[in-house]
This record gives structure tokens, C-alpha cells and sequence, in this order.
């Protein structure tokens, strides 16, 4: 939104009190504020008004919520429009539904004003003229760039300006989870590159997105995309490996002591009232197993040496650094996990990994031991793991990555997410302002490189120069 | 008649070996009672405690028989260590043997703190993804500002270097020479520019006269806006409702707390509070620690009642001036 013209939001909801509340909050900070009752007027309003934020109830007369959400998901011109959703509905699932139909903010009522106020301003900073210029018409018809990693809109808004200040037009995707099928194939319409979560990447999807040349993942994994087709399809992938192994140990780290000390529990008791005093184990002196030893395992592996852990790990690919520099030893992968106290994995997924902590692996783990994953979820059978922290094999588990992101309800990654023994985080682990900015940047150089011309640094398919890329 | 009286709850297979070998008695709420306590000392000659029951003079002048006091623990902010000194009575304690599970505590809260485990951990069971709430910030290039720098600061210090921090340390009991210093890249520094310049800063203090609300009002408005305060060692070292104001009105980024002025502290405003983390004094609470502190104890209590010299005891004497 330009600084001339204040920011318009559209209140969807039909009850009057709430209106007034937030409608006095919101005028307080300048805001215009326009209101629908229900929501078919809410979809009328946004035809011919194009507000800058939505702020829809899911309770509401002639049309649901829901209902609105989803078509306003299914529209080019809406696709990107930021909304929050208030619901009074709270469980989990409900939340999740929220989510997945594409709210870019879910807030469970009573509405606290500020918060929504917080959330108002970021979703601002993020989308920054770009959605509203791409519904408006997009005067300048540069090409187009999606901009779809999560960090894209609360992180890293410098990308979209350094974009527009390059004559692209730049699409973000506003939304908290990664963009459905159906939001996938609208912001890949028009596009010639795409800074990319971990959505995936499919034979279609790319030979859909016609004008596509690159694919720059915004992360260090690539297993959502079909590499074979983008090869094909002549769609370079890159990858951004260098700048996140500092801070994903860090969150290894957090991950690994709050099970140990069971800092969440004692948290929520300690801040009811209660003094609980729950013991919890030492490291010093433990067994670290790491499976996989690059960037992140030996990150990880420096930390727990300061705090005298004892390195085993396992790694097809040993590396020197692991065994001369910190004194970790290799064994066999089943050596690592029966003689570790906490086995952590920091492997990427490929057909050879999925899945590889399977019933049996686990059954191999001490009962007393921890797993730690900050690297995919699909490494884990979750069924499996979960059945042995509710049989008391394992102690318990730190995650902050599930097969399915967020977990699809009835799934053992939602029961694995509720367990009292896990601990998790939503895939946050390289979640830092100062992580985010070096990956943005080094995204978006992988990118330009690649729509100039030149070949960018961590290219994930390589053939693709052999092949012959589109044009 | 016991020779040896638990007044709190003390539970290790070392203590079952005492028990074994000498009339021992455990009553794990007797603290809490004084007029119940104190008739109990007549015949006493060792007494094991951890920080809730009291050791002042009164309580030495009803044991006369006492002839050694195991601290389970490294405070002695409960005992009368003169009046023990006084009257022979010696002071066992663990020096090392919990210094190790104090300082994982510490780096478990910060990192738990700096990446909003707690909440993150709440959204996602609520069944959320909300990933741009929960962006932390990393340690690496962060000047961690220790006040006292001894076993368990060291620890704290060593663990601080490995996940990239400066570290800023406050001892006026070292110099630059000192182990903890020179072999942990720290730097020594007045309180006040510890203060100034920690983004974090954590307390690994005695509770003495002197350092009794070390950290007012005026001390922690010394601090960066945005600094983080860790304490494991003694809630008293704070002064809990100035901390409280800083951290309300946001001028502190985050209070990380596992002793408190009260303890338990009951109702508090800080319980209500986002940035701030809370335990209930468990920083040296794990099975390995727990069995370290006992049986270190226990052995030197029964070394002393063997007659034999003590290994680590906390009474020095008092230096008189000519």
C-alpha cells in the first residue's frame, strides 16, 4: 500500500458488536473500513471495491465463511488478497480447515483488537503494493515472479522491492501454509521464475506454467520437486545450501534440551500456578548419534562437543571435519541408533531416505533415548514412532517437521503433534530474521543469474545445461 | 535416638548405604515446622538438607551433639555458616557435582526462549502452522554477560563459545589469569558494562549480603532495550517487581526464571507475562545430578562421622585482624 492512499479493510461479519469494536480500533490507526454482512455482499464489496485486507467471520449469513475464502482462493484477482479469519471455533481441526482453505491469518475469537492490529501491519509491510498493483492490472507488464517460500511475506519484503526496482512484477503468496494446487497453478500462470517453499513441483504443474525457467528453492531441500521433468521441461533448480546450518543447529539444540528438561511442561505448569518439579536428564556425557554429517550434522555436532557429549553418526558420504576436527566416530546406522541417547537426523529426503526410520530402526533405539528431526518429516515413519512413544520405547521425540505440513487431521503427524511426549515446532527451524535475509538474497541471485543468463552457484539438476534450457 | 536427621526430602541409594550403617531418620517436611524441629536436634550428629530448612544459630545451639551438616546443594544462603564454624560443626556440599545440569538448564531456556518453543510447541497441538509467528533470533554474534563466573558461569561459558557467542563475564573474584577466564575466551568487565553491553545476561550468584537485589530497578535499566535476563541461582538476587515493570512495559526483551523470590512463588504478574519463561527451581534437577549431589554428600558426612577429614566442605575460617 503507498503512502498517499490509506490502507482498506473489509470487515465480513454480521455481528454488530464486534464490528463497532473493531471498527473503532481500526479508524484509530487510520485505517478505512468498509462492511459486509454476509457473504455475498463480502464477495460483491470485494468485486467493486478491491479492499487491501480482509477480515472475514466464518459464521455468517446466505454465505459462509468458508465458502467465500475458498472462492476468493479460486480467483486470479483474489488469489493473493490477505485475509484474516475470525472463528469462534477453535479446535484443531477447524483451525486446520482454516488454514487450508487459504486464511492468511486464523484468529480464534474473543478477538484480542491489538493483536489483530499486529497482524495488520505485517501482512501490510509483506504485501507492499504487490498484490494490489497485480489486481489492479499491473500497469507495467514486466515478467512475472511468484515469490511462495513462507519467509517471502513477513522476512524478506526487500526481494519484491529489489524485484520491482529490476521492471518484474512480482506475486506473493499471502497465505500461512504453502499454496494449494489451485493457488499454485495462479501464481505460476504467468510467471518466469518462482522463489519456492516446499510446495510440490509435479510433471503438470510445470509443464503448466508455460513461461516457467526457473525454480529457485528458498530452503536447502529439493525433494518436492520432480528434478527429472524440470530437467525435460528445461526449468533450472536451484538451491540455497550455505547460509542456514549455524541456525538450524541452534534450533536442533532447542529442540534436543526442552525434551531433555521438558521445558515446555514445566513452563505451562510453572506460569498455572504450580511447582512441579519434574526431573529431567543431563547430556553431558550422553551418546549424540547423527545421521547425516554435512553442514547441519557437524553444526550440531560442535554444539553438543561444548556441552561433552560423546559424536557417533553415520553418513554414506563421511566427512573429515566430523571425525578429525570433533572427534565423532562412524558407524553402521544401526550401531548409531542402539548406542545413541539422543540420534538426530539431518539427511535430505530422496527415494533412498524416505521412510527410513522405519518400525524396526526404532525398535532398535534405547527406551531412555530421544529423536530429533529439523530435516524432513518423510524420513520418519510417523505411525511407527508414535506407536513406540505410546508404548514407552522411546522417551520422547523433538520435531519441527512432519510428513504433511501443516499435519492433515486424523493423520499419525497430528497425533504425533499432540503427544505429550514431542515436542514441536512448524518447521521453523532456519526462522531467523538474519537466516531468512541471507537466504532470500542468495535465492534471489540464484534466480536472476539464471534469467540473465549465467549459471547460478547450487544448481539441483545440473543436466538441465546439457538438456537445454526453455526459453 | 537418630544420628542422622533428614529435615527435607532426600532420596538416593547413597542415603539407604547411611542408613545402613548409622540410626537415620528422614521427615521430608520437618523444615516447615520449627517448634517441631528443634527438639528433635538434642541427640543429633548429622544433619542432611537441601535450601528450605533453615541452619542459624538457634538451630545450632539446640544440636550440640552435631558434628557435620550435609548441604545437598551449592547454596548457602539457608545456613549460618559462622555459627557452624564456631562450634566445629562442618559444612559438606557438592561443589562441582551440579554444575553441569545448571548450565544445560540455562542454554535449554534461552534456546527454548529465542526460538518460542513454548508457543510454537502450543500452536502447532492446537493445530495451527503458523510460521511467521514463531521467527527467532540466533545466539551466534550475541554477547552473553555472565555475573559470576565461577563452576557453573565456567560451564556456561564454555557452552556460549561453541554456539558462536561473546562472552562478557563479572567476577571480582578473578583475575585475567584465571582458568575460567583465559580458557574460555572470556573477558572480565565491570558489572555495569557486563550489563550495558549482554544481550543476554545470566546470574551465577552466591545470595549474600552483597548480592541481595543485585539487579534493582536502577541496575537493570543499565541494560540494553531488548536484553534478556536468565537467573537459575537465587530469585533474591533480583528484585522480582522491578523486573516485573521492565519486562511490562517492554523495556527488557525477555526474563528467563528458575528460582524466584518466593518460592513456590504462588500468584504473580509475571506469570501472565508472554516474554517470559518459567521453572520451578529444576535447573539441577536430573537423575544424574540428583545422584551426583547425594552421594558426594553422603560420603563426606560419612567420612566425618568416621572421623575422617572431609573432601569438600564449605566453612573457611574467618581471617582476624591482628
Amino acid at each position: 500500500m503507498n503512502a498517499t492512499r490509506p490502507c482498506r479493510v473489509l470487515i465480513a461479519d454480521d455481528d454488530p458488536d464486534l464490528i463497532q469494536l473493531l471498527r473503532w480500533h481500526l479508524e484509530n490507526e487510520g485505517y478505512l473500513v468498509q462492511v459486509a454482512r454476509d457473504g455475498e455482499s463480502a464477495l460483491g464489496l470485494i468485486r467493486n471495491a478491491a479492499p487491501d485486507v480482509l477480515i472475514l467471520d466464518l459464521v455468517m449469513p446466505k454465505l459462509d465463511g468458508l465458502e467465500v475464502l475458498k472462492r476468493l482462493r479460486s480467483q486470479p484477482e483474489t488469489a493473493s488478497l490477505p485475509i484474516i479469519v475470525l472463528s469462534a471455533k477453535d479446535e484443531p481441526d477447524d483451525v486446520f480447515l482454516g488454514w487450508q482453505s487459504g486464511a492468511s491469518v486464523y484468529l480464534t475469537k474473543p478477538v484480542n483488537p491489538r493483536e489483530l492490529l499486529r497482524h495488520l501491519v505485517v501482512l501490510q509491510g509483506s504485501t507492499d503494493e504487490v498484490s494490489t498493483q497485480l489486481r489492479d492490472g499491473g500497469a507495467e507488464a514486466g515478467p512475472l515472479i511468484a515469490l511462495t517460500a513462507g519467509t517471502m511475506r513477513d522476512l524478506n519484503c526487500d526481494v519484491a522491492k529489489a524485484l520491482r526496482a529490476q521492471e518484474y512484477r512480482v506475486v506473493v503468496h499471502p497465505n500461512a501454509v504453502p499454496p494449494n494446487r489451485g493457488e499454485q497453478r495462479l501464481l505460476l500462470e504467468e510467471a518466469v521464475g518462482v522463489i519456492a517453499g516446499s510446495e510440490p513441483f509435479t510433471h503438470e504443474v510445470m509443464d503448466e506454467a508455460k513461461k516457467l525457467r526457473v525454480i529457485s528453492r528458498n530452503g536447502i531441500g529439493y525433494d518436492a520437486i520432480d528434478l527429472q521433468a524440470a530437467t525435460e521441461l528445461g526449468i533450472v533448480v536451484c538451491y540455497t545450501p550455505d547460509v542456514m546450518a549455524e541456525t538450524v543447529a541452534d534450533h536442533t539444540f532447542a529442540l534436543l534440551l526442552a525434551a531433555a528438561r521438558r521445558i515446555t511442561d514445566l513452563d505451562a505448569a510453572t506460569k498455572r500456578g504450580e511447582w512441579q518439579r519434574i526431573i529431567g536428564s543431563d547430556v553431558n556425557g550422553q551418546t549424540l548419534g547423527l545421521i547425516g554429517t554435512g553442514r547441519i550434522g557437524t553444526a550440531v555436532a560442535r554444539r553438543a562437543r561444548a556441552f561433552g557429549m560423546k559424536l557417533i553418526g553415520h553418513d554414506p558420504f563421511p566427512n573429515p571435519v566430523f571425525e578429525r576436527e570433533l572427534g565423532g566416530e562412524y558407524l553402521s546406522l544401526e550401531e548409531v541408533l542402539s548406542q545413541s541417547d539422543f540420534v538426530s537426523l539431518h539427511l535430505p529426503s530422496t527415494p533412498e531416505t524416505r521412510g527410513m526410520v522405519t518400525a524396526e530402526r526404532i525398535g532398535m533405539m534405547k527406551p531412555s533415548a530421544f529423536l530429533v528431526n529439523t530435516a524432513r518429516g518423510a524420513l520418519i515413519d510417523e505411525a511407527a514412532l508414535l506407536t513406540a512413544l505410546h508404548e514407552g520405547k522411546l522417551a520422547g521425540a523433538g520435531l519441527d517437521v512432519l510428513s504433511a505440513e501443516p499435519p492433515l487431521p486424523g493423520s499419525p503427524a497430528t497425533e504425533l503433534a499432540r503427544h505429550p511426549r514431542v515436542v514441536i515446532t512448524p518447521h521453523v527451524a532456519s526462522y531467523t530474521p538474519i537466516t531468512a535475509a541471507r537466504m532470500g538474497q542468495a535465492a534471489l541471485e540464484n534466480m536472476l543469474a539464471v534469467l540473465r543468463g549465467t549459471r547460478p552457484d547450487h544448481v539441483a539438476n545440473p543436466q538441465v545445461y546439457e538438456a537445454g534450457l526453455r526459453e | 535416638m537418630s544420628h542422622i536427621l533428614l529435615t527435607e526430602q532426600i532420596i538416593d541409594p547413597s542415603i539407604d548405604e547411611l542408613a545402613a550403617r548409622y540410626p537415620l531418620e528422614m521427615d521430608p517436611e520437618l523444615w516447615r515446622d520449627r517448634d517441631a524441629l528443634l527438639p528433635r536436634l538434642a541427640n543429633v550428629k548429622a544433619v542432611l538438607v537441601r535450601n528450605m530448612t533453615v541452619v542459624d544459630r538457634e538451630f545450632v545451639n539446640a544440636a550440640p551433639n552435631l558434628k557435620v551438616v550435609g548441604r545437598i546443594g551449592v547454596g548457602m544462603d539457608n545456613l549460618d555458616l559462622r555459627a557452624l564454624s564456631e562450634r566445629g560443626v562442618v559444612v559438606c556440599y557438592p561443589p562441582e557435582e551440579n554444575a553441569v545440569s545448571v548450565s544445560e538448564h540455562v542454554f535449554a531456556m534461552l534456546l527454548a526462549f529465542t526460538r518460542c518453543i513454548p508457543q510454537a510447541d502450543r500452536s502447532v497441538r492446537e493445530g495451527r502452522w503458523e510460521r511467521a509467528r514463531f521467527i527467532g533470533f540466533e545466539l551466534a554474534g550475541k554477547t552473553l554477560g555472565i555475573l559470576g563466573l565461577g563452576r557453573i558461569g565456567f560451564r556456561v561459558a564454555v557452552r556460549a563459545r561453541a554456539f558462536g557467542m561473546r562472552v562478557l563475564a563479572f567476577d571480582p573474584f578473578l583475575g585475567t589469569q584465571h582458568p575460567s577466564v583465559t580458557e574460555t575466551g572470556t573477558d572480565l568487565a565491570s558489572l555495569e558494562t557486563v550489563l550495558q553491553e549482554a544481550d543476554v545476561a545470566s546470574c551465577h550468584l552466591p545470595l549474600t549480603d552483597e548480592t541481595r537485589r543485585l539487579l534493582d530497578a536502577e541496575r537493570l535499566s543499565w541494560m540494553k532495550p531488548g536484553a534478556i535476563v536468565i537467573n537459575t541461582s537465587r530469585g533474591a538476587i533480583i528484585d522480582e517487581a522491578a523486573l516485573c515493570d521492565a519486562l511490562a512495559n517492554g523495556r527488557l526483551g525477555g526474563a528467563l526464571l528458575d528460582v524466584r523470590e518466593h518460592e513456590p512463588p504462588g500468584e504473580s504478574p509475571l506469570h501472565s507475562l508472554e516474554n517470559v519463561l518459567l521453572t520451578p527451581h529444576i535447573a539441577s534437577w536430573t537423575h544424574e545430578s540428583l545422584h551426583r549431589v547425594i552421594s558426594t554428600v553422603a560420603e563426606d558426612v560419612d567420612r566425618v562421622l568416621s572421623g575422617l577429614p572431609a573432601q569438600n566442605y564449605a566453612n573457611f575460617p574467618e581471617p582476624t585482624p591482628r
